[in-house]
């Protein structure tokens, strides 16, 4: 079930806000929020790679999370249009609606290391979803692990072994088979590559972008690393305290910056040559704090740009040129770029 | 030879573990020229930080310097040969932070825990300089400053773990340079920080540098930082240099099957690649090197009877490199020139 553009997940003003309790032993009082996702609004195309990429403590994993339910957000709306139920609010699930959700949303964890079960066998992991919703069993579940390694360049040979005999990149392609394993609609990569050698990260992205093609996947792939962003996704969202700063088709956000953040970031990422003349943007200062974001836009004290209204007033996310948004004031009078 | 600050020669560290002997770093040399950054390449377990602790005569057992010389020309008479030094001796303890300081990856581990930053400071700014305490707390203030840290008078009474990722690197430059050390050994200094804090962390260093006319051995996996930082280039793969030229030859013209690979395999945010190439395979075990040319079982080029064991030779000015085929690799152009 579609809807008329192939939207396949449309997350409208999200938020996800941790408490910050006061000292007590009785009295548990929320004193403040950290707001982790800050009204984060975008949607994804069935088939397409949306890259969501910042520094840390932007709120990317968090937005991921909430997303998958594996938290539970503070409000906003995430319309999912699920291939069994049709459109679904995964905001709004309880935990038993959200078991046959999952089926179609899956997660590739950052590390290979934590995020596979050390007492079970490849088969029992790559196997686990299946049996869990009762879909294989026996020969057929076996068969089906066999075809799933296969998939993801691993022998089959090896269903028998444990995961502390393979490398972090095999360990990688065992969780990309797990999450391979029921057929998923949307497969939410978290950093799936920041913890791999660089030989390996390019195995990986290859095998990644294979099985979009081969199986129409669609992607949300959270990474700070924008070469990695750049290489994999259709369209990239740049996170900062919380808030989506820009938004656009890779290709034209790369060439036409247009906001204050997104070209620091830009700039301040190395080049692989070292003819590259590039501008440098320092950025001064640190992220601020999400529990004491600054008035106005957040990126405000940091910007090189800054006038007066930026320190009042908070820039919405505004479509600037068709399928170009970016929350800056004055996007259109910067000539940004690096 | 008046330019060089360090040299490197033949080197060989083992490490002696239960599952077998693991040769970290396996007949290495190289020069670190006055003033100039020299970059070390390469992935985990290729031996880059192990060499780094071998110029600091730190290497701890299981670990063992076997063989080699490591001549430090600070001084204006004769060179010292830091690993013939008694690794607790006084000479060596002047040379680590007096004139050779250390980065670390991470920081966080570097500083004490139970100790302010202040107290850290002056300890060591005390110790090497023989500063009296007030006049030491004044240089460690003047220094935080120098590293662009807010408020140093401040920093100096807190603790590590108050501090984010960018102060503690920050905190440990301005350590490090203390001494105005002739030669500063970054390990992945900005492994552990964001892209933003990395880009000030290395803009600092390049000033600093300017500054102090120290030499730099920056060691990391990213090439992207050794192509902004680097004078000179050394790539590493299990415990061997496999190339080593200037930083535009490593980029525009390597000669190695494994800097060729590396360079293809990484994704870039300055331009558009439709597939990255991918080095077959993984790194093999430390504890059993391939036989013959260490990269065989990955190669492109590898052809059975010419691939055995490739001595490290000179190609062209200035150009190491340890491939018997490196004469005919060299003559193609790379990938960056054709995609630019």
């Amino acid at each position: 079930m579609m809807t008329e553009d192939g939207t396949l997940l449309q997350v409208s003003d999200l938020k996800k806000h941790f408490p910050i309790y006061s000292q007590g032993v009785f009295r548990r009082q929320a004193v403040n929020y950290v707001r982790a996702v800050d009204g984060v609004s975008f949607t994804i195309k069935r088939g397409e790679v949306l890259g969501l990429v910042g520094e840390s403590g932007c709120g990317k994993t968090t937005t991921g999370r909430v997303i998958l339910r594996a938290l539970k957000p503070t409000g906003g709306e995430v319309l999912f249009q699920d291939r069994d139920k049709g459109e679904v609010d995964l905001a709004r699930l309880d935990r038993a609606e959200l078991r046959d959700i999952w089926r179609n949303i899956q997660l590739i964890f950052q590390d290979p290391y934590s995020s596979l079960n050390p007492r079970m066998t490849l088969e029992q992991i790559v196997g686990e979803p299946l049996h869990n919703y009762d879909i294989l069993h026996g020969g057929a579940l076996h068969d089906r692990v066999a075809e799933l390694l296969r998939l993801v360049g691993l022998r089959p040979e090896y269903m028998s072994r444990y995961p502390h005999a393979f490398s972090g990149g095999q360990r990688q392609r065992i969780g990309i088979a797990r999450a391979l394993a029921l057929n998923p609609q949307m497969i939410i990569c978290d950093e799936p590559v920041s913890a791999l050698d660089v030989s390996i990260q390019a195995q990986i992205l290859n095998l990644l972008q294979d099985l979009q093609a081969q199986f129409q996947l669609t992607y949300l792939f959270i990474s700070h690393d924008l070469s990695v962003v750049r290489h994999l996704s259709d369209r990239v969202a740049v996170m900062y305290v919380g808030k989506i700063v820009e938004i656009a088709d890779t290709e034209e956000l790369f060439n036409s910056i247009r906001h204050p953040y997104s070209e620091a970031l830009l700039s301040s990422a190395p080049t692989p040559d070292p003819r590259a003349k590039r501008k440098h943007i320092p950025l001064k200062g640190e992220v601020p704090d999400p529990a004491n974001p600054p008035s106005g836009c957040y990126f405000h004290p940091r910007c090189q740009y800054v006038k007066d209204r930026c320190k009042v007033e908070t820039p919405p996310l505004r479509e600037t040129t068709p399928g170009h948004w970016a929350a800056c004031h004055f996007s259109e009078a910067l000539s940004l770029g690096v | 030879m008046q330019n060089v600050l360090l040299e490197v020669k033949d080197l060989h560290v083992n490490f002696f573990l239960t599952e077998g002997t693991v040769r970290a770093v396996n007949g290495v040399s190289f020069e670190i020229e006055r003033g100039k950054t020299l970059g070390v390449v390469g992935e985990s377990g290729c031996g880059k930080s192990v060499t780094a602790r071998a110029i600091l005569n730190m290497v701890r057992p299981p670990g063992r310097i076997l063989s080699g010389e490591i001549n430090y020309y600070g001084y204006s008479d004769a060179p010292v040969n830091l690993i013939a030094l008694d690794p607790e001796g006084s000479e060596i303890r002047r040379i680590r932070w007096g004139e050779i300081a250390m980065i670390f990856q991470e920081p966080m581990t570097s500083l004490s825990p139970v100790h302010t930053i202040g107290n850290q400071m002056t300890e060591a700014i005390c110790l090497h300089l023989n500063m009296p305490k007030d006049e030491a707390l004044r240089y460690s203030i003047e220094l935080l400053e120098r590293v662009g840290l807010p408020q140093p008078g401040r920093l100096l009474n807190h603790y590590r773990h108050e501090l984010s990722g960018g102060m503690r690197q920050r905190v440990m430059i301005a350590m490090a340079l203390s001494c105005k050390p002739k030669l500063l050994i970054a390990d992945e200094p900005t492994t552990a920080v964001d892209v933003t804090t990395q880009a000030q962390v290395l803009n600092l260093m390049r000033d600093l540098q300017q500054e102090f006319g120290m030499a730099i051995l920056y060691i990391t996996h990213d090439l992207g930082v050794v192509a902004e930082m680097a004078d000179k280039v050394v790539v590493m793969y299990l415990g061997e240099e496999v190339e080593g030229a200037d930083v535009d030859t490593i980029y525009y013209n390597p000669a190695h099957p494994y800097t060729r690979a590396l360079l293809r395999s990484i994704p870039r945010h300055d331009i558009r690649l439709d597939r990255l190439e991918t080095i077959e395979g993984n790194v093999p075990d430390p504890t059993n090197i391939p036989k013959g040319c260490a990269f065989h079982p990955r190669c492109h080029y590898y052809v059975p009877a010419q691939c055995v064991h490739p001595p490290y030779q000179q190609i062209g000015d200035g150009h190491w490199v340890r491939c018997t085929r490196a004469h005919e690799i060299g003559q193609q152009s790379s990938q960056t020139e054709q995609v630019l």
